[in-house]
């Protein structure tokens, strides 16, 4: 356990200390330092992933239980989308002015909950599970890449000064509007593929697909939502920043679909992130 | 007619209903569904009676089977239906000329190309240029076909199956879903160890069969003994996971140890295991034989018991029967060792005695034998052959949305045209995602191989 803590705070160090440099780059004109920034907040995915592995190993399941587990692995999944984001197209490499601190706020606060040992139930032990959770994982860092992207959007040409300059340096605003859909579209197929395995797997585990359980309820509410995106697109035409503000009012309901339901609503899910 | 379909085939028509339907199920997350846990809606009505008559009125407590979300789902079909069999013929006339340049096509590349790319004079001769054109566009992976003056490029044709695939699909499980419950039955029976039922509605406690479901399937449903409470495989504690055996007349048709995440199957058939009790098999010196059930109070369980009527003509004397039982280091319920249970008779007898399995009894001159004191197993028993149709059309739709997201149909047309200006590259590009971005990469990286003096876009 103090293993896994010491390299869950070393990650949590990183992330600040990345958050933290993206602003300073930005507000200084520092290109150097956004490039350190970048790379600091990729170094804290080895601590990151390692934490993750040593508690696979000591807990016998994958970070699919609990606040902890579940919210530290989409802070992990913000990062890594941003380091395979830059790994792409490096010029994308501002866009951890926006994940960065989200992605740090996430760990920050998955660190002050209970790290409750959770075991695996009769009903979570299915290869189901591995499929619907790592799917739900894939589905939010596409959306959180279209979120990241979407913003930048945004607010580039209203950015003046030190942002300003820095946020022209990116991709034109064309592509981004196509690379943020694109995200959306891959997000919008891991979604699906993720509601499709919990149907199965509920049929396998209660003998019913679908029960209007919140959060299965939720789920299809968000894939509705990004379907709604993906028709104002193809059929409609819509671009720009009507398609931004979409994808970036979007966000929130699939991470309250992942996080929020079970907390706020009585839930037979509930137990994957309560713990009851 | 044609208005209704002019109606149906609008993207406008298609955005206000997903709209709407996501809407109405949005606004069912808002107050407690009685379909989902009954208890919990009451007792919202109870606490907010004024909510309550405004959620009543609207049908908001039963908002997932509301006529509502139904119609709207009717129309989303319909309206999906008539996109996708637009889609199909779009696909169907793209893939017929997806190898070929049309009159029209050549027409348009004249009139209204995307843009134009002015040729400097000195650049060699057409077919040269499009053998530079043809190398940017294998560099962007597209399939080439090249002329003297025309170049066709196209990415695979699998492409276009992949929206119509989506939609037909969509369709599919819009109809099949709803559908799907008249014509299943689900149930809860309970089995005693070692003894079975047949799987008619009289052995279910609870039965909603849908009006096209048909009769049950008659089997004889078998628990096999012992019920074991606390099975364990791969490190996992399983819990309850009784044998189950389906049998029909002497033929065994399934069986299996059944738990979590694995029912027993037989055909469109899925047992579950549910819950489990304690089961009492009671007869009587005349050839009468009954199984009791008797489901765990909510705390420890220590109070758990059934009673029967014996009728007489006299006084009808209620015999109440109490297992013993004890909380195992599981945390299960579980009867105490050695088996017993104390049988109290009031009314016309009035006596209390605590008796074992193969003990006997005598109440109104009847004399009862106890044959078994052991568990029951709850099972949850669904038969829904419209399943694995949903299943299908399920993968269908994933591999549909894929093919249509992660490899979208482009095509190039390129001709060089000659005019009083010199030469110019026309270039008209289709692609399915309608990405900006992809015309404009193209144009730059023309632009740079043939050295263009200008490029105008339409």
């Amino acid at each position: 356990m103090t293993l896994e803590i010491v390299l869950m705070w070393t990650a949590v160090t990183c992330y600040a200390a990345s958050t933290i440099l993206y602003v300073v780059g930005l507000v200084f004109r520092m290109p150097k330092t956004v490039a350190i920034a970048l790379w600091v907040g990729l170094v804290g995915l080895t601590p990151h992933l390692a934490a993750i592995g040593v508690r696979w190993v000591r807990v016998g399941h994958g970070p699919y239980l609990g606040f902890y587990e579940v919210v530290s692995s989409y802070a992990f999944v913000s990062v890594a989308v941003l380091g395979l984001l830059v790994w792409r197209r490096s010029d994308l490499k501002l866009l951890g002015v926006f994940i960065m601190p989200v992605s740090f706020l996430l760990v920050g606060a998955a660190m002050f909950t209970p790290k409750a040992e959770l075991e695996i139930t009769s009903t979570l032990a299915s290869w189901w599970l591995t499929i619907h959770v790592t799917f739900a994982k894939l589905s939010y860092g596409a959306f959180a890449a279209s979120f990241a992207i979407a913003l930048v959007y945004l607010f580039r040409d209203r950015a003046a000064g030190m942002l300003g300059e820095a946020l022209a340096k990116l991709p034109s605003q064309e592509e981004l509007d196509d690379l943020g859909s694109r995200f959306i579209g891959i997000g919008f197929v891991f979604l699906g593929i993720m509601i499709a395995a919990g149907a199965i797997w509920a049929n396998e585990a209660w003998g019913r697909y679908w029960a209007w359980d919140p959060i299965e309820t939720w789920s299809l509410i968000s894939w509705i939502v990004y379907a709604l995106y993906l028709h104002s697109r193809l059929t409609l035409g819509w671009r720009g920043r009507k398609s931004a503000w979409f994808a970036v009012l979007a966000l929130p309901i699939v991470l309250f679909a992942f996080v929020g339901v079970p907390l706020v609503y009585n839930s037979i899910h509930g137990a994957y992130l309560t713990g009851y | 007619m044609q208005r209704l379909r002019r109606f149906l085939r609008s993207p406008r028509t298609a955005m206000w209903l997903i709209s709407l339907a996501g809407v109405w199920i949005f606004l069912g997350t808002f107050v407690p569904q009685d379909a989902t846990d009954l208890v919990a809606a009451e007792a919202w009505r109870v606490a907010h009676p004024v909510w309550a008559q405004i959620t009543g009125a609207i049908g908001l407590q039963a908002a997932y089977s509301h006529p509502v979300l139904f119609a709207l789902v009717g129309l989303l079909a319909a309206s999906t239906a008539v996109c996708a069999w637009d889609r199909t013929r779009r696909s169907v006339r793209s893939w017929r000329h997806s190898e070929s340049v049309l009159e029209s096509d050549v027409a348009a590349l004249r009139s209204r190309p995307h843009f134009i790319i002015e040729l400097p004079a000195h650049e060699g001769r057409s077919s040269d240029v499009l053998v530079d054109a043809e190398r940017i566009l294998r560099a962007m992976r597209l399939r080439t076909r090249r002329g003297p003056s025309l170049l066709l490029a196209r990415t695979p044709r699998l492409g276009l199956l992949g929206s119509p695939i989506f939609h037909w699909a969509l369709v599919g499980l819009l109809l099949a879903v709803p559908l799907g419950w008249l014509v299943r039955s689900e149930g809860l029976l309970g089995v005693v160890e070692g003894e079975s039922v047949i799987d008619a509605p009289e052995s279910y406690g609870v039965l909603d069969v849908g009006p096209l479901h048909g009769s049950l399937s008659g089997l004889e449903i078998g628990v096999a003994t012992p019920v074991e409470l606390s099975y364990v495989t791969d490190g996992v504690e399983r819990g309850v996971a009784p044998v189950v055996t389906l049998r029909d007349g002497d033929r065994v048709v399934a069986q299996g140890r059944v738990h979590a995440n694995r029912p027993l199957r037989y055909g469109a058939m899925l047992v579950h295991q549910d819950d489990y009790g304690v089961g009492i098999v009671l007869a009587d010196d005349v050839g009468g034989r009954e199984g009791f059930l008797i489901d765990f109070a909510a705390d420890a369980g220590a109070v758990a018991s059934t009673e029967f009527q014996m009728s007489s003509e006299t006084t009808p004397t209620t015999v109440v029967v109490i297992p013993h039982l004890e909380t195992n280091a599981d945390g299960m319920i579980a009867l105490y060792e050695p088996r017993e249970m104390r049988v109290t008779a009031s009314g016309g007898s009035e006596w209390s005695v605590v008796l074992a399995e193969g003990d006997r009894f005598e109440v109104e001159g009847t004399t009862i034998s106890i044959e078994r004191i052991g568990y029951y197993a709850r099972l949850s028993v669904v038969d829904n052959s419209a399943l694995y149709v949903i299943y299908v059309l399920l993968g269908l739709a994933i591999i549909g949305i894929t093919l249509a997201i992660a490899a979208p149909y482009r095509v190039v047309h390129m001709l060089v045209v000659t005019g009083e200006n010199g030469r110019a590259l026309h270039v008209r590009v289709a692609h399915f995602h309608r990405e900006a971005a992809f015309v404009s990469r193209l144009g730059d990286r023309l632009s740079v191989a043939l050295r263009a003096t200008e490029r105008v876009s339409r």
